[in-house]
């Protein structure tokens, strides 16, 4: 059961990614693509221990790095997804009454990821100039990231739930 | 309950600093060399890429979809029956006016491929940019299954679009010209000089150097790839035009700033050449000139000191248009 509801969740973190990489592209918004896969991470995330949001987020951000086309080295985006899942993940308790502050997260978390993900390539000596159209991809980001949010929250724990058993989430409490 | 043990058993943030150097080390491995973990990438991207070509594919009934979708629960009938018309109509326009767009691409790439002699494969894009932030690449709908190999060129109507840097059986990846890791071999129409023309990453701003310091360009020369023998791209395919020249840092020569003739951001149909042309075709399939700019030079001269004033002006003029208002010109300063 726990198996099937592992390969559940992965199974819709690859539709996250195939519609990131296919439609989100191809509608033409000015500056960074929507964050799809990052919301849908940290939708998750909001029900889950930073350790659990910060593995869900590694394999999610590997995803994201290697789905056709990026040329992004292995690693970046899932360094950069852990980190920032792992943080939203320990945040919950602050943030989780309130409607707006879970969106302002959103927005904060798909800047700090850019940024993380940036310092790791750079660090790493990835020889692309990373910094093109920079600053245009975060303002744009943290404006795409809390209207996604939005939607893609809600849907997420939803289906977290609907494939979680209700043992384990006692467990989990 | 017996349980093994499970990441909350550990202090999480031994597994958050695991996983973040796990990162950094495959960041290195992977920016480094390709061979390390590049099974594990074209594995992956030969799962994937049907997917996205399944998304590709059901991406325009999505949205006739919610089209229809909004029609139902309207109350009065008749006006449900006639929105559900005009909109039928406007999707048939808008339906009909992308085909009448796709068949004039698919025109121009033809045009193109039968002028240089090129054998292409045509294929549709199905994904531009990587989503992950950084990189200008495309992901295109056809792969080895049709005779698509690494390094080929990729062309649309109006010019060169990149190289394929990746295969799958049937998708490629496209390194579009303006990633800042492309460089092609560039010939100056006409003079032929030859310089290297780099991405930067915007869309309309592609640098060129020169390897020969003493090398000039002007505002308006156009430019065709430069294919040496064994080289990568296939020779000929024109590239852009030049709209900015300066000095270059650090050396005497120059460096100038060229637009693509394809536009990057709105690519649909390309083509890529699947057989190098046995000639060079040279200039050939640079598009008529239409809108470049011809610099009209008008002198006249000052009564008295006999001093001239020459004013420059670019216009978008045809040349018969340009050549006209030359002779006319050199009469008026005959009289």
């Amino acid at each position: 059961m726990k198996n099937f509801r592992f390969a559940l969740i992965a199974l819709a973190l690859v539709v996250a990614a195939v519609m990131e990489s296919t439609w989100l592209t191809l509608i033409g918004l000015p500056g960074a693509v929507p964050p799809l896969m990052l919301m849908a991470v940290l939708g998750l995330a909001l029900r889950r221990s930073p350790a659990n949001a910060a593995v869900v987020g590694f394999f999610a951000g590997l995803l994201m790095d290697v789905i056709p086309p990026s040329t992004t080295p292995m690693g970046v985006s899932a360094g950069a997804f852990a980190i920032v899942a792992f943080v939203v993940a320990g945040l919950k308790p602050y943030i989780e009454g309130s409607p707006a502050l879970p969106l302002a997260a959103a927005s904060g978390a798909a800047v700090a990821a850019i940024v993380i993900r940036l310092f790791i390539a750079v660090t790493t000596g990835v020889s692309q100039n990373l910094t093109d159209n920079l600053f245009g991809n975060l303002i744009t980001s943290a404006v795409y990231a809390p209207l996604l949010a939005v939607a893609v929250f809600p849907a997420v724990q939803w289906f977290d739930r609907f494939v979680t058993p209700r043992v384990t989430t006692t467990i989990v409490r | 309950m017996a349980r093994r043990r499970t990441p909350s058993d550990i202090d999480p943030r031994f597994i958050l600093a695991g996983l973040v150097v796990l990162s950094f080390l495959l960041s290195l491995i992977d920016g480094r060399s390709t061979s390390a973990l590049g099974g594990l990438r074209s594995a992956s991207a030969t799962v994937l890429s049907p997917m996205q070509n399944l998304a590709f594919s059901i991406s325009s009934p999505v949205v006739s979809f919610f089209g229809d979708w909004s029609e139902v629960g309207s109350k009065d009938e008749r006006i449900s029956a006639l929105e559900a018309q005009n909109d039928a109509l406007r999707r048939q326009i808008a339906g009909s006016k992308d085909a009448r767009r796709r068949v004039k691409e698919l025109d121009s790439l033809l045009n193109t491929a039968g002028l240089g002699n090129f054998r292409i494969v045509a294929a549709r894009v199905m994904s531009i940019g990587s989503a992950s932030g950084f990189g200008a690449t495309a992901l295109i709908d056809a792969g080895s299954a049709d005779g698509i190999k690494v390094n080929m060129t990729v062309i649309a109507g109006a010019g060169m679009v990149g190289r394929v840097l990746a295969v799958t059986n049937n998708s490629a990846t496209v390194l579009l010209i303006v990633d800042s890791t492309s460089t092609v071999g560039a010939r100056v129409a006409g003079s032929g000089q030859v310089g290297f023309l780099s991405g930067t990453g915007k869309p309309h701003q592609l640098t060129l150097e020169f390897i020969d310091d003493t090398t000039k360009v002007a505002v308006g020369d156009r430019l065709v790839s430069y294919g040496v023998k064994d080289g990568i791209f296939v020779p000929g395919v024109p590239l852009g035009t030049v709209t900015k020249v300066r000095k270059a840092q650090g050396t005497n020569g120059q460096l100038a700033y060229v637009d693509p003739f394809a536009d990057i951001t709105a690519l649909d149909l390309v083509g890529v050449i699947v057989n190098k042309p046995r000639t060079d075709p040279r200039d050939s399939l640079l598009p008529e000139p239409k809108p470049s700019p011809t610099v009209t030079v008008t002198v006249t001269v000052a009564p008295g000191d006999g001093a001239f004033a020459v004013k420059t002006t670019a216009t978008p003029k045809t040349s018969t248009t340009a050549k006209a208002t030359a002779s006319s010109t050199s009469t008026g300063k005959k009289k």
